[in-house]
């Protein structure tokens, strides 16, 4: 049966030549973007290490002054108004950081090795996490057993960091990190520092690869905080108890008022986690997320039409063939299941060389590929390789029905009396 | 049923480009208040080197732009405007009524450079802008908040962040699709001192919060002000005596500035430009295979039927003349469907498309809302106007015809025995 398919289709080379070439550019397009896609969703489900609910950043600001007074900096100022939020009921806790808080668009990198000798070629980027020790109780971040105090704990000692898991994955494979030197490339100085303990999984949002995404922790000191003189940098972050959580903007403002100032340093809001992630999301993954699957719509469809021709002119074009089939013996639904052949067939025929040229263009990393994100990996190739192939056969199969259905309507008679 | 694939074929590839069509204009074209973006000079971001201390980038400082690049000759107009983000607090009525803004700290140029609509008074002139007179222009959204409406605002005064402005204009609310010329409230920048703090020495002459603008006359004069600018920093350099200045990028187009990487990196035309026209040419070469092909399929089955009509006495110029005919009323048919669809689709799925920023702490995603409809009168008449459509649609024509005439012409030029052999 398979081999008469084949028949079939060389026969009809010069027809099927066009719709075989569409199949593999469209195959090699679309699998670009299903491997985006796949790239950009693999672990979106998986646990983030880090839990937003009931919690709030506070956006602070400054007016220049006119008679500056120099006697409190901008940060002692906002550390000031800090310790009244703090003190506000209903707020558990409050924590401060640069670049580190879940959905920041802020980062910051160092190359980390784990002997002096392999420092200053290290490739192996990590991203810097500067927090106090409140930071892992607002957003309930625990170690291996479940505890938030060993972190807490941990971020105080000295010269040391809190590295996750693929840092110590990567640099220490099957041993406990714990106590382990790490060096830090960051041009010109070696740093040396050792860890201190391990979080199993903190990552910055949903579309960041759970086995990839390497990330430490260490201490923002008093000193540091006061030191700042701007306001936009600055993370200020509190958890408001559940029982607190309605309204809890408003209400604060309200009860609060005046105190949200000191000086010229004011408190603009305080904007749920929940509501920056809504905004940030679109912007990290979700807008290429739907560029993507759009085009990727925009070639299904061309996909189904082009065939859905195709197959249709070929009915008609044979039915003095299928009419002479059918006197001899041939169900209809043999007559669909032939045609049905004859595009899958098209298909393979057209995979093949799609998958090589596929291949080449991973190769090349024409796909999104980056250092501390995922690899072009042969498990990821197969599987976006399968999906591609998967949504074809779904467009060729929904394609062929209408021709398909035309022939069950066609009585031999008939068609023979076309000859 | 071959020509109803050929038709929503059609539709769908001319929905498509009128989707690119549109997001080009948002991006690249003039709508107000964007109205000069083909006429303007862009430089955002400088880089201070000395010796010790690496390099220090950021935007332009005030002393800069004021010395050196308003005097440049040959242009119409010259703005600098802060480059803030964040936003800040806007308070009126004794502390009553309070709400968050983006602010804008500019010159009486800006109003020259950008075109906006004033609902009532107007903006603060050159002789306020000297005097560093606190006087402020406010959005429609922020006066019906705060004032209750934009005629009753003009006067009455506005705290913002913490500094007392009197109201002196009221603008339209600006299109969410703008970025450099969008903002809440916009004051003269001589009212305050900007110096950033941790500017010292030589580098507080040049790095600072601004951004620099320039209108030109005509893009013909480009390459001339380029050239001043050159010999300006020439100049600058001369009297710096720690370090070095260096633009990242000379002035460039707002094409080109779109594609800078944060605000010291440079631009990337080239790479951009690549990118899109990837896409592009991918986005057109699929449909366009497909029509071709599908056209190909529908002449071959009509030999036999040119056979006889050329027994009949129909001439090639018949033949063929009847060819075009059908092939421009299913590209014409096509292509209304896909104007409907196009507009469907912008409705409901442009956001992808745009290049916005998203400000996390204004609280209002800047994701597009196409429903809103000061956004859709502006660019609802570059795209959906007749000649951009025409020329949409004079492409897939084009695409159509060219594909239906070489098997229509073979046909043509059979012999009548050879047409009437072949079967359907």
């Amino acid at each position: 049966m398979i081999h008469q398919i084949f028949k079939i289709c060389w026969n009809q080379k010069s027809v099927n030549l066009w719709i075989w070439l569409e199949m593999i550019v469209v195959s090699v397009i679309l699998w670009v973007n299903v491997d985006t896609i796949y790239f950009l969703t693999s672990d979106y489900f998986k646990p983030l290490g880090h839990d937003i609910t009931h919690t709030y950043r506070v956006n602070f600001n400054s007016a220049s002054e006119e008679n500056p007074t120099n006697e409190m900096t901008v940060g002692e100022k906002i550390l000031a108004i800090s310790d009244r939020v703090r003190n506000y009921k209903g707020v558990e806790t409050l924590s401060f950081s640069f670049s580190s808080m879940p959905y920041s668009t802020m980062d910051n990198y160092s190359y980390l090795a784990s002997d002096t000798s392999r420092v200053e070629e290290s490739d192996f980027m990590a991203q810097r996490r500067t927090v106090t020790p409140d930071f892992f109780r607002v957003f309930r971040c625990m170690d291996a057993e479940g505890k938030t105090e060993t972190l807490t704990n941990a971020l105080l000692e000295e010269n040391k960091i809190i590295v996750n898991s693929v840092i110590a994955n990567k640099l220490y494979p099957n041993e406990n990190s714990v106590g382990k030197k790490i060096f830090m490339n960051k041009s010109p100085h070696i740093w040396e520092t050792g860890v201190s303990a391990v979080i199993p999984i903190y990552r910055t949002s949903e579309y960041s690869p759970i086995n990839s995404h390497a990330t430490y922790f260490n201490l923002l000191p008093q000193q540091a905080i006061a030191g700042i003189n701007e306001t936009g940098w600055i993370e200020a972050i509190v958890r408001v108890s559940p029982e607190a959580d309605h309204d809890f903007p408003e209400r604060i403002k309200r009860e609060l008022g005046s105190a949200l100032q000191y000086e010229n340093v004011f408190v603009i809001d305080f904007t749920s986690m929940s509501e920056i992630r809504e905004m940030v999301i679109f912007g990290i993954g979700g807008r290429e997320l739907s560029q993507k699957g759009i085009i990727a719509g925009f070639l299904l469809i061309n996909i189904f039409l082009g065939i859905a021709g195709t197959f249709w002119y070929r009915t008609r074009q044979r039915q003095n063939e299928m009419g002479l089939r059918m006197a001899m013996g041939s169900t209809h639904a043999n007559l669909q299941r032939m045609m049905t052949g004859e595009g899958m067939v098209l298909l393979a025929l057209a995979t093949l060389p799609a998958m090589i040229i596929a291949l080449n263009l991973g190769w090349i990393e024409f796909i999104p590929v980056s250092k501390g994100r995922m690899l072009f990996t042969p498990e990821r190739f197969l599987i976006c390789q399968a999906i591609t192939v998967g949504l074809m056969a779904l467009m060729v199969l929904v394609g062929i029905v209408f021709p398909a259905r035309s022939i069950a309507r066609l009585h031999p008679s008939d068609a023979l009396r076309c000859e | 049923m071959l020509s109803t694939i050929s038709i929503l074929g059609t539709a769908l590839a001319m929905a498509m480009i009128i989707a690119l069509v549109f997001v080009y204009q948002i991006n690249i074209g003039n709508y107000a208040p964007e109205v000069n973006r083909d006429r303007t000079l862009y430089i955002r971001s400088i880089g201070y080197s000395s010796g010790n201390n690496g390099q220090t980038n950021g935007f332009l400082s005030q002393e800069l732009i004021r010395k050196h690049f308003y005097p440049l000759k040959n242009v119409e107009a010259v703005t600098a405007l802060t480059s803030f983000t964040s936003p800040t607090l806007a308070t009126s009525l004794n502390g009553q009524r309070m709400i968050k803004v983006s602010y804008t700290g500019t010159d009486d140029a800006f109003w020259k450079v950008f075109s906006f609509h004033f609902l009532s008074g107007t903006s603060f002139t050159h002789e306020e802008f000297e005097s560093g007179i606190r006087k402020v222009v406010i959005s429609e959204r922020i006066a019906r908040y705060c004032f209750d409406s934009s005629v009753e605002a003009i006067g009455q005064t506005l705290k913002v962040s913490g500094v007392d402005y009197s109201v002196c204009g009221v603008v339209a609310d600006v299109s969410s699709f703008v970025s450099i010329s969008r903002a809440d409230v916009w004051f003269p920048y001589t009212c305050q001192n900007w110096t950033p703090s941790w500017a010292d020495g030589e580098m507080r002459d040049i790095i600072g919060i601004f951004n620099c603008l320039i209108l030109a006359k005509s893009t013909a004069d480009f390459g001339n002000i380029i050239s001043q600018v050159d010999q300006v920093m020439v100049k600058v350099n001369s009297e710096l005596h720690n370090g070095k200045a260096v633009l990242h990028d000379p002035p460039i187009t707002h094409a080109a500035q779109l594609t800078k990487k944060g605000s010291a990196g440079s631009s990337d035309l080239k790479g951009s430009i690549i990118k899109y026209a990837t896409t592009l040419f991918v986005l057109l070469f699929v449909p366009a295979i497909n029509l071709s092909g599908l056209t190909i399929s529908r002449m071959r089955r009509r030999i036999a039927e040119i056979g006889i009509r050329k027994t009949f006495g129909a001439t090639h110029g018949n033949i063929f003349g009847q060819v075009l005919y059908e092939n421009f009323l299913l590209t014409l048919i096509g292509s209304i469907v896909g104007i409907v669809l196009g507009y469907l689709f912008l409705n409901f799925g442009a956001n992808a498309f745009l290049m916005d920023k998203v400000d996390l702490l204004v609280g209002r995603s800047s994701l597009v809302d196409l429903t809103t409809s000061s956004n859709l009168n502006h660019l609802f008449h570059a795209v959906f106007n007749f000649s951009t459509l025409g020329a949409i649609f004079l492409f897939c024509l084009l695409l159509n015809l060219m594909s239906a005439s070489i098997p229509a012409w073979i046909a043509a030029r059979n012999s009548i025995i050879n047409a009437l052999n072949e079967q359907k």
